[in-house]
């Protein structure tokens, strides 16, 4: 079984998300903010995460640098969640290692084919 | 004994006595005696001398010896040798003392027979012997005790020391003969410690051998004892019993310890010392033998082997720990295998230290250590130190900077700024992605070790060279500095460049930290900026110019010149229209560089709509510009062209010629919305003038066509005049016959006066003329209607002009300039007008002078040049405001996008998860997934509803639509509803002073003025705090008040609060958009009301509202008066 790691801020988004990918046959483990999901990809070992981009405090393009920037989480494939529209933001997120975006609002079976893309499925 | 033969000398005088024992002895058996007869004294002596027999008889009563003596001198010859003495019965008392002097016996001769004789001589040979084994025994003891190092102490059963030798004198410092003979305890007493020599000690020293004495009980012990010299010994007593018929004597054997127990009391110090510093040391030790087995560890070592449950008691002393390295298994156990192949090789004296670093982790902690090995040699015997050091803190920590490291280098990697270090010598250390591919490098890491002499020109990079040294060399930072750079395509692009010096621990500059950033943009932007600037002093100056002049030539070559410095031109025309006769004549003309006779060029008839450029011109009044000139040619009805060298041609032959005009740029000449003329600029090139160039030549315009009418005038004025003078010197020809004609040519004469004086004062410049000594001369209409003054007032008067005390210094700084050499000077200030109203005057002064130079009068011309100034800072002001408002929409847009989209996203998934899973979610989960759904649509709905309110705002729209309300139990219901909707933990406190129940307002605007302002008090304040709302209803108006305990507003952005967009800058990550505070102030404002706050940054906010307002009663009571 793959486990995803999804961090979002807005919480019910995060949950209705976890709840699909759980029914999908995914593990979930689910984060409120960038330090939090920092600790949870060390500790757990997920194999892909999930990350919305405006979040208070840590955005998600630093949660993606600092996730690879260290040796142990630097491998896992990152799929961002944002509201920005700006192509130009999305550039940037693509230039500093995401593998994939999504544009909210988004259908759920689109989030899959990429979660399915990211985890070679 | 084995007695076969014995040899016996008989000293005898009597040979009757000599035969007689002779005959004796050799009757006996079964000893035979060999008998040796002398019969003086020095006969025995000398056969004693040279022989060795085993008894003597001996005659006390020789001739040359008696008595004792005779005794005496045969027991010096023989001392050991048996003597049995030989007596007459009458000398028996003398036998008996010769016994007492050591004879073995004492026979009478004459009373004994031979069997006698033999049993005295035999028995007398053993007893000699037997005292000659006891003596010999007897001085090889005494020999032994005395030779030996230890103190021998003999007492007898009554406690009297009866032996004492030299090592015991040596060990109790008291002498053989001042013991002997004395009590034990009363020497043991003389020698116990000072201190301690009381009667009770005495008592128990006797007591204590006293029972040894009768009960014989061995024992050792230790004391310590003060020499008579008072030097204090520890010595070691053992004392053993000897057992005699009386009960026991002892033997005290004495050894002197000092020494031994001080080398002990050493030695146990060594060893505690060592263990204590091994325990007190961080580090695991452990000591192992020449077999490689621990024979020691510290106490680190044994508070590892516990926090690691070894459980242990011997903490591995006695294992080999050889054993325990090879026997290592596991992930980490490549470092146990090193550290026995070092143990190995320390214990064979091949590499006596190793040392090592190496990885042990356990399952929930990662460590490691360092191992180092020292061996050496005690008495032969090799010891081998195991110390291993914990030293995951140190790896840790190296990890730690190394990720550190790792992140800040993907930082910098990813900032848009170009950021680089070098070292003094200006060789690059460090450079982040940005940078290197700017400069031209594949990679950062390439460009380490280089300089800038292998990526730029020479003299580029010694530039950049000579800036680095000056950092280095003064420790001064170059901050912000503008300056073109080359990217590696050779394009050029300006940068910021910051260089700082970068200094070691010890505070020494070794090198600097450069960061670079593209402003390029921006600098096309600030040029752009100063390019509007620098028109605008050019129009500005060209104005002053053009002011300055009456004369139509110097106009157009004003105009010219401006054009032609501004921008491209090949071609400038200027011609004038006059709408009396309908026809444009060109009055100027200028081409490929030279004058052209304008004169030459027919004039053109106006033609109709549509047709013809500068009709179109003339007849719209805007201008029109051509960037396709030979397109417009096909489709308008232009009547000719003017060829380069000024001939005219038709426009069919023109077609074929290289230099055409391209681009032709049409500005009409317009004062007081009648056109004067036109303006006419081409080119060669394609669309060869920009926004900016037509702008350029709009703004001229106005300014020519206002010199050109003044100088038309002013042509006028001076045709008028030489008119005139022609006239008065035609008067004085025809004085004498024409006199009858001068009342009516004077008459003439004042009419033209008239109108000349019309001219000057239909002026709408201000003239004032005034005597060198400062008395006016001269004032026209419109310097006495701006002044609201009478000519009376002024001339006659001093010259007192009024400037603002602000402009005051500038003012007389600049009319001081003027002076014969320097005639003319334009001043510009503020005056106050009659109309109550602040102008911005233009004064030109000018000094009129007579013949030799000497001044006659001031003149000034003022013009009112506030319309002018004020467009200049509205120009200004718009800019700035422009770019201020499009970076707030773009942060506007960028919100909302975001808080549209994170709503619209809730929803999708809740659709989503409902329609794909909804079988399997559980009704508790679809009733809370519907109220996510529904809060999405209230924030969105409310996201919406201000967008839609600001829009409103914008047009104009929002209207005020009141009603009766019950002021009070609406802020109630409102603050229920949003501690409601914004599930919140502040404590809301409404306060109600004044009859609220029926006032005349607009609830939905007072509805956003409520919401907005209570959740932005509660948005800014954090959880748990109180927001107070207070309501107070007088007759004429409602205040209302809201105060919050949060972030407040920062001091300098208070003034903006209100404004579309504005978010102040301490408000971070707090959602809004900027709309609610502006629909606020708008709500308010159409009450008629007004707003206003108080605001400590740190400590909080509060809004006060006022708004008019008449209770609903006397608004009905009114209506009623009313009908």
């Amino acid at each position: 079984m793959k486990t995803i790691l999804v961090v979002d801020d807005e919480r019910t988004l995060r949950v209705n998300l976890c709840e699909m990918l759980t029914f999908e046959g995914f593990k979930v483990i689910e984060a409120e903010n960038g330090a939090v999901a920092i600790r949870a990809a060390r500790l757990n070992s997920p194999d892909m995460v999930i990350c919305d981009v405006a979040m208070p405090e840590m955005d998600g393009f630093e949660v993606l640098m600092r996730l690879k920037a260290d040796a142990t989480t630097a491998a896992l494939p990152v799929l961002l969640l944002t509201a920005q529209a700006e192509k130009a933001s999305m550039q940037h997120g693509l230039e500093i290692g995401a593998a994939d975006y999504i544009l909210k609002p988004f259908i759920f079976s689109d989030v899959l084919a990429k979660v399915r893309a990211c985890l070679g499925q | 004994m084995n007695v076969q033969s014995l040899k016996v000398l008989l000293i005898e005088d009597s040979p009757d006595d000599a035969r007689l024992i002779d005959q004796m002895l050799k009757q006996v058996r079964p000893v035979s005696f060999d008998l040796v007869t002398v019969d003086r004294l020095e006969a025995g002596r000398a056969y004693l001398a040279h022989n060795t027999v085993d008894a003597v008889l001996l005659d006390l009563s020789l001739p040359d010896s008696q008595g004792l003596e005779t005794l005496a001198g045969i027991q010096a010859s023989a001392p050991t040798t048996a003597i049995v003495v030989l007596t007459g019965f009458d000398d028996y008392q003398l036998g008996i003392e010769a016994v007492n002097n050591g004879a073995q016996d004492c026979l009478v001769k004459g009373r004994v027979d031979g069997k006698l004789l033999s049993r005295a001589i035999v028995h007398s040979v053993e007893r000699a012997r037997s005292a000659q084994a006891l003596r010999e025994s007897e001085s090889k003891f005494r020999s032994v005790i005395e030779q030996s190092v230890d103190g021998i102490v003999l007492i007898d059963e009554d406690g009297i020391i009866v032996e004492w030798n030299q090592a015991q004198e040596r060990i109790v410092g008291i002498a053989r003969a001042d013991a002997v003979g004395r009590l034990i305890w009363d020497i043991q007493f003389q020698v116990t410690l000072e201190e301690q020599r009381t009667p009770a000690q005495y008592q128990a020293l006797k007591q204590h051998y006293t029972a040894f004495l009768e009960n014989g009980q061995p024992h050792l012990h230790d004391r310590e004892i003060q020499r008579p010299t008072h030097e204090i010994r520890t010595i070691q007593t053992s004392v053993s019993p000897i057992r005699t018929n009386k009960g026991f004597m002892a033997s005290i054997v004495t050894r002197d310890v000092t020494e031994q127990q001080q080398v002990q009391l050493a030695l146990e110090e060594a060893y505690m010392f060592s263990q204590y510093t091994l325990d007190a040391l961080s580090a695991h030790i452990a000591i192992l033998d020449e077999t490689g087995t621990i024979i020691a560890v510290n106490e680190a070592w044994r508070q590892f082997a516990d926090a690691n449950g070894l459980n242990d008691p011997t903490y591995g002393v006695g294992t080999n720990y050889l054993a325990v390295c090879d026997n290592a298994a596991g992930p980490w156990s490549e470092g146990a295998h090193e550290v026995a192949d070092g143990i190995r090789k320390a214990l064979a004296d091949q590499d006596n230290e190793l040392y090592l670093e190496y990885a042990c982790h356990s399952p929930d902690e990662q460590r490691w250590f360092t191992v180092r090995l020292n061996s050496f040699d005690v008495n032969g015997v090799r010891r081998t130190v195991v110390v291993h050091y914990d030293i995951a803190e140190r790896k840790l920590a190296e990890e730690t900077l190394a990720s550190e490291r790792n992140l800040l280098r993907t930082l910098i990697d990813h900032m848009p700024d170009r950021i680089y270090a070098k070292d003094r010598e200006g060789r690059f250390l460090i450079k982040n992605r940005s940078d290197a591919i700017k400069m031209g490098a594949a990679t950062p890491e390439e460009t380490v070790g280089k300089t800038d002499f292998d990526y730029y020109p020479p003299d580029l990079a010694a530039r950049y060279q000579a800036d680095d040294q000056m950092v280095i060399q003064s420790g001064q930072a170059l901050v912000n500095r503008e300056e073109p750079a080359l990217a590696a395509g050779g394009s050029g692009y300006w940068i910021l460049t910051t260089k700082v010096p970068l200094r070691n621990s010890q505070n020494e500059i070794i090198g600097l930290v450069g960061v670079g950033r593209d402003i390029t943009e921006r600098k096309h932007a600030q040029e752009r900026i100063d390019k509007l600037h620098a028109e605008i002093d050019t129009l500005y100056a060209i104005s002053k110019q053009l002011g300055q002049t009456l004369n139509l030539e110097t106009i157009y070559n004003t105009v010219h010149a401006a054009v032609t410095g501004h921008m491209s031109c090949d071609g400038l025309y200027i011609s004038s229209y006059t709408p009396e006769d309908r026809l444009i004549r060109c009055v100027w003309a200028w081409g490929d560089g030279r004058h052209l006779d304008a004169s030459q060029f027919p004039p053109i008839p106006l033609a109709d709509d549509g047709q013809g450029n500068q009709s179109q011109v003339i007849r719209t009044g805007e201008a029109l510009y051509l960037p396709d000139y030979q397109a417009r040619l096909d489709a308008a009805q232009t009547l000719y062209v003017v060829r380069s060298d000024g001939s005219v041609t038709g426009r069919d032959t023109a077609s074929q010629e290289e230099n055409l005009p391209r681009t032709v740029l049409f500005v009409p000449l317009k004062l007081e919305n009648r056109v004067l003329g036109v303006i006419q600029v081409f080119s060669y090139q394609l669309d060869a003038y920009s926004e900016g160039d037509r702008h350029f030549l709009r703004g001229l315009a106005p300014q020519v066509a206002a010199a050109v009418a003044n100088a038309l005038l002013f042509e006028q004025t001076q045709h008028e005049v030489a008119e005139r003078e022609r006239a008065e010197k035609a008067l004085r020809e025809l004085n004498d016959i024409l006199e009858q004609r001068i009342a009516a040519r004077t008459a003439e004469f004042q009419e033209s006066e008239a109108r000349y004086r019309a001219i000057v004062e239909d002026q709408t410049e201000l003239i004032c003329r005034s005597t060198a000594d400062g008395i006016v001369t001269f004032v026209n209409d419109a310097y006495c209607r701006f002044y609201g003054m009478s000519r009376e007032d002024c001339i006659g008067h001093g010259f007192d002009p009024y400037i603002f005390e602000e402009d005051l210094t500038r003012w007389t700084k600049e009319y001081n300039v003027l002076t014969p050499v320097n005639p003319v000077v334009t001043i510009e200030h503020r005056a106050l007008g009659a109309d109550g109203k602040v102008h911005w005057m233009q004064w030109t002064n000018r000094l009129i002078m007579d013949g030799t130079g000497k001044i006659i009068e001031v003149q000034g011309v003022g013009r009112d040049i506030t319309r002018q100034k004020k467009s200049e800072e509205v120009l200004r002001q718009a800019l700035a405001r422009e770019m201020e408002v499009n970076e707030m929409r773009s942060r506007f847009i960028s919100m909302a996008s975001h808080d549209l989209r994170t709503p619209l996203a809730i929803i999708q998934a809740s659709m989503d998860l409902f329609s794909q899973y909804g079988d399997r979610l559980s009704e508790e989960r679809k009733r809370s997934g519907y109220k996510e759904v529904d809060k999405a649509i209230q924030q969105m709905v409310a996201l919406l509803d201000n967008i839609l309110t600001i829009g409103r705002v914008e047009a104009g729209k929002l209207e005020m639509e009141p009603e009766p309300i019950n002021l009070k139990a609406f802020c109630q219901s409102l603050i229920t509803e949003l501690k409601t909707s914004l599930g919140t933990s502040h404590h809301l406190n409404l306060g109600v002073a004044g009859e609220c129940d029926r006032l005349w307002l607009d609830p939905k605007l007072l509805r956003h003025i409520i919401t907005n302002l209570v959740s932005n008090a509660i948005k800014y304040s954090p959880p748990g705090c109180a927001v107070e709302i207070h309501i107070n209803c007088t007759p004429d108006q409602v205040l209302l008040s809201v105060e919050d305990f949060g972030i407040g507003i920062p001091t300098d952005e208070q003034e903006h609060l209100f404004e579309t967009f504005f978010r102040a800058s301490n408000t971070g990550d707090t959602p809004g958009n900027g709309l609610g505070l502006a629909i606020v102030r708008q709500s308010v404002e159409l009450h008629g009301g007004s707003i206003t706050f108080e605001s400590r940054p740190g400590e909080g906010t509060t809004f006060f509202v006022v708004l008019p307002c008449i209770p609903l009663e006397e608004r009905f009571d009114e209506d009623d008066s009313g009908r």
